[in-house]
């Protein structure tokens, strides 16, 4: 693997033929067996554009998923949707709601790494959202308290994980970027995550973005992951620092994309983006990545952001293998 | 006897957010939006006035955000900036960002309101400001070099709007200041600004401070400058997740905070934020006729049964029930509004 190993957070711009064939198969136009077809090769798609773009640690941009919370809750017993919630702008999700004790199914991403697995020689990253950020972001019409919740869903995680590992998965992120939004539940988040990834000798990352570090750093030390993979050009790189001196002692995986933003970053802007956290962090504890997901981007503007990425990174590498 | 019922925040936007969308990829026309937004209005105001509302609450379509008014060129020295989480729900904001010194330049909120007004009475109405804490602590700040000129010059910008609104005949003004009840926030050093801020305006005004858990410090205060009192009492409960279809449970806890603020409650005026805007469990009338049953019990001046914030942070369709429940409950005692 490369020092400043790049990867992405997940998501990807669907493709327009996808959105369109998505369209007319939720109208009955189209089989579930052919609109299975067409999520196979946007994911391939995608696999390919992120190798094309350089990428090191490719995912398939989660064209099976419309959304972090929907996906998993439409596949985990014990909820129920009422429509969708505005998060921001004109962003939604048909947030669900736990009605019944919340219970695991059936496999939901192994299919979908096997994929992946088949579909590239590059190292694969698979993506599923955490037990906390599952319970927040629903709405709770039946637990008597949240712990309980947490617990409940990190066990349904925990099994799903077990079954990527068995399948070969050897990078999972768990996304939590609800992790910082009660500072008084980090605790019970913290739990949750480990429980989760009980068993696991795979890799793992938590990634979390859009919150207030400052509350959730003094726990993550305790988190068993190796990796925490962060929002930070968002919020203009500010924070590092706070990272050195908590004594954060994990991997960072160090968000240089903004991806509410359809400007694209320059290589330039990106190499000083790297060497700024280098100023903190050794090379060998960091890893590249956007922010967060680029669905909400056209996808010819997540492309070159994943090009400049790649270009501003290896920048970095060449004056850091001249040292 | 009916208790008068009132929306806090807005609406859930609905298929707005995909016009939104498509007036942004420009493939709808601005004019074909801008009826459907209206047409939209029109509608949140025939649902509550159909419900029975005490008051029409703007349903803030046309806000991105609590802030986003004032950081789209209404304002001088405002920009939006990067995006943030809203206090502890899964919803965002654009940090204000601050690079000059702030001044209006014309109405903001008054303008955004002309099309409710023209479906319903201005001194029915209820609008909707950001409060000027809230506002100060969201915002980054690349200006001003003294927290208490930036606060000053947010206050003055807060009372021209509130002024605005006054002399439009708005009866009803929510100024939403959660910030306010934030830990560690000193409301003594903001109290002489909010004074001025308010002054004169004080019968209209309802000072939200949703997410939190009402203190006796925070509703003093509001009683001194003779605020009417808001209560959140959803926010410590169901949406804690405890108590969860406990009513029992519920009806204690929001018992024991009435209690402890009986005096306080005593003759005023008070908005009960006890339908939670953050869960789809809608409350049984019989639980909020209890609650509220246990306010008249304190002898207030006024009660006003309401959402504890934004129906925003709902589906519509649960949005809607909510706002039929909040308008219907009855208890036993005659309520006075």
């Amino acid at each position: 693997m490369n020092t400043l190993p790049t990867t992405v957070i997940g998501s990807y711009p669907r493709p327009v033929w996808l959105r369109e064939a998505i369209s007319r198969s939720q109208k009955g136009l189209m089989s579930h067996d052919e609109l299975g077809n067409y999520l196979d090769d946007a994911s391939m798609l995608v696999l390919k554009e992120h190798e094309k773009a350089g990428v090191d640690i490719v995912t398939d941009g989660e064209m099976r998923r419309d959304e972090m919370v929907e996906y998993f809750a439409e596949r985990i017993s014990g909820f129920r949707f009422y429509g969708d919630v505005r998060v921001w702008g004109t962003a939604h999700y048909n947030k669900p709601a736990v009605v019944q004790k919340v219970e695991y199914k059936e496999p939901m991403l192994v299919s979908e790494f096997k994929f992946m697995r088949e579909s590239t020689a590059k190292p694969v990253k698979v993506t599923i959202t955490g037990p906390y950020t599952l319970a927040d972001w629903s709405y709770n019409e039946h637990y008597s308290s949240k712990d309980d919740l947490v617990l409940d869903l990190a066990r349904v995680v925990n099994k799903e994980l077990l079954n990527l590992q068995q399948a070969g998965a050897e990078f999972i992120q768990v996304d939590e970027p609800a992790l910082p939004t009660h500072v008084n539940e980090i605790e019970m988040a913290k739990r949750g995550f480990n429980e989760a990834v009980r068993g696991i000798t795979a890799k793992t990352a938590v990634h979390v973005c859009y919150g207030d570090y400052s509350v959730m750093l003094p726990y993550l030390n305790e988190f068993n992951t190796s990796q925490f993979a962060l929002e930070f050009a968002n919020r203009r790189f500010a924070d590092i620092k706070l990272f050195k001196n908590f004594g954060f002692s994990k991997e960072l995986g160090f968000g240089v994309i903004d991806v509410h933003s359809r400007s694209v970053e320059s290589p330039e802007q990106v190499q000083g983006a790297i060497e700024l956290v280098l100023e903190y962090f050794e090379p060998e504890k960091i890893y590249i990545n956007p922010d967060c997901g680029l669905k909400l981007l056209p996808r010819k503007t997540a492309y070159q952001k994943l090009v400049s990425m790649v270009k501003g990174t290896q920048a970095v590498r060449e004056k850091l293998a001249k040292r | 006897m009916r208790i008068p019922g009132l929306i806090l925040g807005g609406f859930p936007h609905g298929k707005l957010m995909r016009y939104r969308s498509e007036l942004e990829d420009h493939k709808i026309a601005r004019d074909k939006y801008e009826t459907i937004v209206f047409r939209k209005i029109e509608s949140s105001v025939r649902v509550q006035t159909r419900a029975g509302a005490a008051a029409v609450s703007d349903p803030l379509y046309e806000w991105e955000d609590m802030f986003s008014p004032y950081s789209s060129g209404s304002v001088e020295g405002v920009t939006r900036g990067t995006l943030f989480r809203f206090f502890d729900n899964n919803a965002y904001y654009r940090k204000p960002t601050v690079i000059g010194s702030i001044r209006r330049t014309g109405p903001v909120a008054l303008t955004l309101l002309k099309k409710v007004l023209q479906f319903e009475k201005p001194g029915n109405v209820k609008a909707f400001l950001p409060g000027p804490i809230t506002f100060m602590r969201l915002s980054e700040n690349k200006f001003y070099s003294d927290p208490h000129a930036f606060l000053s010059d947010l206050c003055s910008l807060i009372r021209q709007e509130i002024s605005d609104l006054v002399e439009a005949g708005i009866g009803y003004i929510e100024l939403c200041d959660p910030a306010l009840a934030s830990d560690g926030f000193e409301l003594e050093g903001a109290e002489q600004l909010y004074r001025n801020l308010i002054k004169g305006f004080e019968r209209r005004l309802i000072v939200s401070t949703p997410f939190s858990t009402p203190s006796t410090k925070l509703l003093t205060w509001l009683d001194q400058l003779s605020l009417a009192l808001y209560l959140d009492v959803s926010s410590t409960t169901l949406h804690a997740g405890d108590n969860v279809k406990d009513f029992e449970g519920t009806l204690s806890m929001i018992r024991n905070i009435v209690s402890n603020h009986a005096h306080i409650i005593e003759n005023k005026t008070v908005f009960l934020g006890a339908v939670d805007s953050r869960n789809t469990l809608v409350e049984p009338p019989k639980l909020l006729a209890e609650i509220a049953e246990c306010l008249l019990a304190r002898d207030p001046e006024k009660l006003y049964l309401c959402t504890n914030t934004t129906l925003d942070f709902l589906p519509e369709r649960v949005a809607l029930k909510k706002v039929n429940r909040v308008c219907s409950v009855r208890a036993s005692k005659s309520v006075i509004a």
